[in-house]
């Protein structure tokens, strides 16, 4: 059985991956394996996996290329996922794909989906139009056709169905995976020293980058290590990371944050990986019961609007079921639906008493002495107070 | 350097103009004394949202993305968008939102100088439509919150490419919900046969705000972009009155006999432009007479196009409200939108066009993803792309943008020679 360091390492060096080559990894074990990108924040893995392929989370590409292409085709002010997003794909690193889906969670994701669809001939690039809309009569309705749209354009450029059956057997693998997520982070909130927040963030990113029949073992053995092991307390400031929904932060910022004295609780990053908040009823109608789970069961972010479940409550709620003491926020550079959130947050959580720090990052951001000086500042200013 | 002689010609005004200042100074008064009146009711409603509903059910409506604009217009709103910074609004997040955001915090208005109205008039409930941007969720949420009003929505699918019957029940049926909201908050009842009338005439000066608009196909034009602008009030601030229409069957009265007599709203027409993008409210004078100077007229544009839907035929209103809100254009995927500007740049015979890339709007600028390079490529029209804002002149370089479209219009002349 490997230990907690090797699968740490397994993961970490899988999320370091570009798409093709994680694919490849996978091709290993599954030499015919083609791949399905899958641009955050949420999108219905279960549906292309059903379908045969790979999801794999597009989220940039980290400092792993250089934008030669991309930099051409967008303003400075652009966040760093699109432009490395696109790069992948004029750069040929999403070749053994069979397309990608993205949706609507920004203007510039949904651009972004235009312009790959432009620059990706042959490949099936969708754009999912979810509902904003959570609570109306015809939600439901909406959504499980918008669902059943994206299942049959795939098939039809794939030449092969998507059975109902098929997809009714992915959701509860991805049920399983979600479950044992949700236990990894529940424990996390009730021992936050028994895992590092950079680890747990290359754990749960680890399952974009490979199959989930593979991932679930990878999973359950990381989980009951941590259950098993024993660690020391440490001091630090119990905070919860908010406005990563998106773009990831660098793991070096993650490692940051605890070396300057916090400890991560809680945290919306790979959110849409683990949005639902119980199992989903695989029983009739798959696509009717994913619907629903989006639209009921799902944790907040800051590109949906339930207006009976503000998200402001939302992270108050995630506030203290984390037991923690304050908020850092951490929104991706030029991301307008986390800036446009912090407002929303940061006047909340003033008129909770829940301290604050925000701290803007961006993919390429390699120094971080002054991120660290500022989050020492924080949480010194919370310890000794 | 180009040939181009600066003229001493001046601009004849549009007449309907005096009318227009007129109905514009009633609109707001009204509003100040419908804020006032225990008994009357004010929702604030975005600029291509279900107003309908809303005056059919006896609300006056109060549009605030007109006071972002007017802002803009007046120079105020980079004194201001610090303001909203202050309380934790990016630089760059919508400069209506966050300009219009800082005059409320700063007890500040220009309707107090041109109306003498205290101010935009406090809300019984904000009404907002998704159609155009998510910004106007929070902009409209901000002042719920401030002022304990409630916040309503309508999210249809964005970005789409083609409009089916499942968006658009959708949104019908938003909407249906949104009238039962109202109805329940408020105790009112819809009378049903009162909504088809104000969707009918809705709908009646959208379709004679597009004739006024066509009469730009005449050569020489007798209006351009910049009257546009100006004179498109009515149909969002008065969208399904009397008053709209018959302010707009005065003002194509005027262009029409204007076009039957050669009068040009820019002499000597050369070229024609059309803009894409918003307006840069700030410095409309400077670019209105840097193009009157240059004998190109700006002859059509997205923007101004954006309240002309297509005509009510009777049936069921909410279908049409439903319809004509998911199909705009900035509601629209690329292939969608190109296929547009391709139709409007025959129907107005333009020579070039002129993408304004706003900093703080991306929602409705399209230049950041390639069109004007794909229109340039396809069409084979020159494109040139200028960096501003709709609001915050903070953006907008004069010297820079001006001596662009100089080399703009230098590169029209080539063309044509």
């Amino acid at each position: 059985m490997a230990t907690t360091p090797d699968i740490v390492r397994i993961c970490r060096e899988l999320i370091d991956l570009l798409p093709d080559e994680a694919l490849e990894r996978a091709r290993e074990s599954r030499p015919d394996l083609r791949g399905f990108g899958v641009f955050p924040v949420y999108a219905p893995v279960e549906i292309i996996h059903a379908a045969g392929l790979m999801p794999v989370g597009l989220f940039g590409a980290g400092n792993r290329i250089e934008l030669s292409h991309a930099e051409a085709r967008f303003q400075s002010f652009i966040c760093s996922i699109a432009k490395s997003t696109l790069e992948l794909f004029l750069g040929g690193h999403v070749q053994l794909f069979e397309g990608a889906v993205f949706s609507s969670i920004c203007d510039v994701a949904r651009n972004l989906a235009s312009l790959v669809k432009r620059n990706a001939p042959g490949q099936f690039i969708d754009y999912l139009h979810m509902p904003q809309n959570m609570y109306s009569a015809q939600s439901s309705a909406y959504t499980r056709a918008e669902l059943n749209r994206f299942r049959t354009n795939l098939a039809a450029h794939l030449g092969r169905p998507v059975a109902d059956q098929a997809i009714a057997e992915s959701l509860l693998l991805y049920n399983r995976v979600r479950r044992l997520l949700r236990a990894i982070y529940d424990h996390r909130r009730q021992n936050p020293c028994s895992i590092a927040a950079a680890d747990l963030f290359a754990v749960a990113m680890a399952g974009t980058r490979m199959m989930p029949e593979d991932y679930l073992p990878l999973l359950a053995n990381f989980f009951d290590q941590v259950r098993s092991t024993r660690v020391r307390a440490r001091d630090g400031v119990r905070v919860v990371i908010e406005g990563a929904f998106c773009e990831q932060p660098p793991i070096g910022l993650l490692e940051t944050l605890e070396a300057g004295g916090c400890l991560v609780q809680d945290d919306d990053m790979m959110i849409g990986w683990r949005l639902f908040t119980q199992d989903i009823d695989g029983d009739g109608d798959p696509l009717a019961a994913l619907a629903e789970a989006y639209l009921r069961e799902s944790v907040y972010t800051s590109v949906r609007h339930d207006a009976r479940r503000p998200r402001t409550e939302g992270l108050a709620q995630r506030v203290r079921d984390a037991g923690a003491e304050a908020v850092l926020f951490t929104p991706a550079k030029f991301c307008e639906p986390a800036l446009l959130d912090y407002v929303l947050f940061r006047s909340k959580l003033d008129k909770d008493g829940v301290p604050h720090l925000k701290v803007e990052f961006e993919e390429k951001m390699w120094t971080y002495e002054s991120v660290r000086t500022e989050v020492e500042t924080f949480a010194e200013s919370m310890l000794f107070e | 350097m180009s040939s181009i002689v600066s003229t001493v010609v001046n601009r004849i005004e549009i007449q309907a103009q005096q009318k227009l200042k007129e109905l514009l100074r009633a609109c707001f008064v009204n509003l100040d004394e419908a804020a006032r009146a225990p008994e009357r009711r004010v929702a604030w409603c975005t600029s291509v949202g279900p107003c309908e509903i809303l005056t059919a059910l006896g609300f006056d409506v109060y549009f605030p993305e007109n006071h972002g604009a007017l802002l803009g217009a007046r120079k105020l709103s980079q004194h201001l968008i610090p303001r909203a910074v202050g309380v934790g609004y990016c630089a760059e997040s919508c400069s209506y939102m966050t300009s219009d955001i800082g005059a409320t915090l700063a007890h500040a208005s220009p309707l107090r100088e041109v109306y003498g109205i205290d101010g935009p008039p406090k809300p019984d409930v904000l009404v907002y439509s998704t159609n155009q941007c998510r910004e106007v969720q929070d902009w409209m949420s901000w002042y719920g919150r401030r002022d304990g009003a409630p916040v309503l929505g309508v999210c249809p699918p964005a970005h789409l490419g083609e409009v089916t019957r499942a968006h658009i029940e959708f949104v019908r049926g938003q909407l249906r919900h949104l009238i039962e909201e109202l109805e329940r908050r408020f105790g009112l009842r819809m009378d049903d046969r009162r909504l088809e009338e104000v969707v009918d005439r809705s709908s009646r000066a959208s379709a004679l705000w597009r004739q006024v608009l066509d009469t730009a196909q005449a050569r020489p034009s007798p209006l351009t972009f910049f009257d546009g602008v100006i004179h498109m009030a009515p149909v969002i601030l008065m969208r399904g009155s009397t008053a709209a229409i018959d302010y707009y069957v005065t003002l194509l009265a005027e262009l029409e006999a204007r076009v039957r007599d050669g009068v040009a709203a820019v002499p000597d027409e050369r070229f024609r432009v059309y803009w894409e993008g918003m307006p840069i409210w700030p410095k409309l004078r400077e670019l209105s007479t840097k193009f009157f100077d240059l004998a190109t007229v700006v002859a059509a544009s997205t923007y101004c196009n954006s309240w002309a839907f297509e005509e009510y035929d009777g049936g069921d209103p909410l279908l049409w409200m439903a319809k004509t809100s998911t199909e705009i254009f900035i509601n629209r995927d690329e292939d969608t939108k190109e296929a547009f500007l391709e139709e409007m740049f025959r129907r107005f015979s333009i020579d070039g066009v002129i993408f304004h890339n706003a900093r703080t709007c991306p929602n409705n600028t399209n230049s950041r993803f390639g069109m004007p390079q794909r229109i340039r490529e396809r069409l084979g029209l020159p494109a040139l792309v200028i960096d501003g804002d709709l609001s915050d002149a903070r953006f907008f370089s004069a010297a820079q943008t001006l001596t662009n479209i100089e080399a703009f219009v230098e590169q029209l002349e080539e063309q044509a020679r």
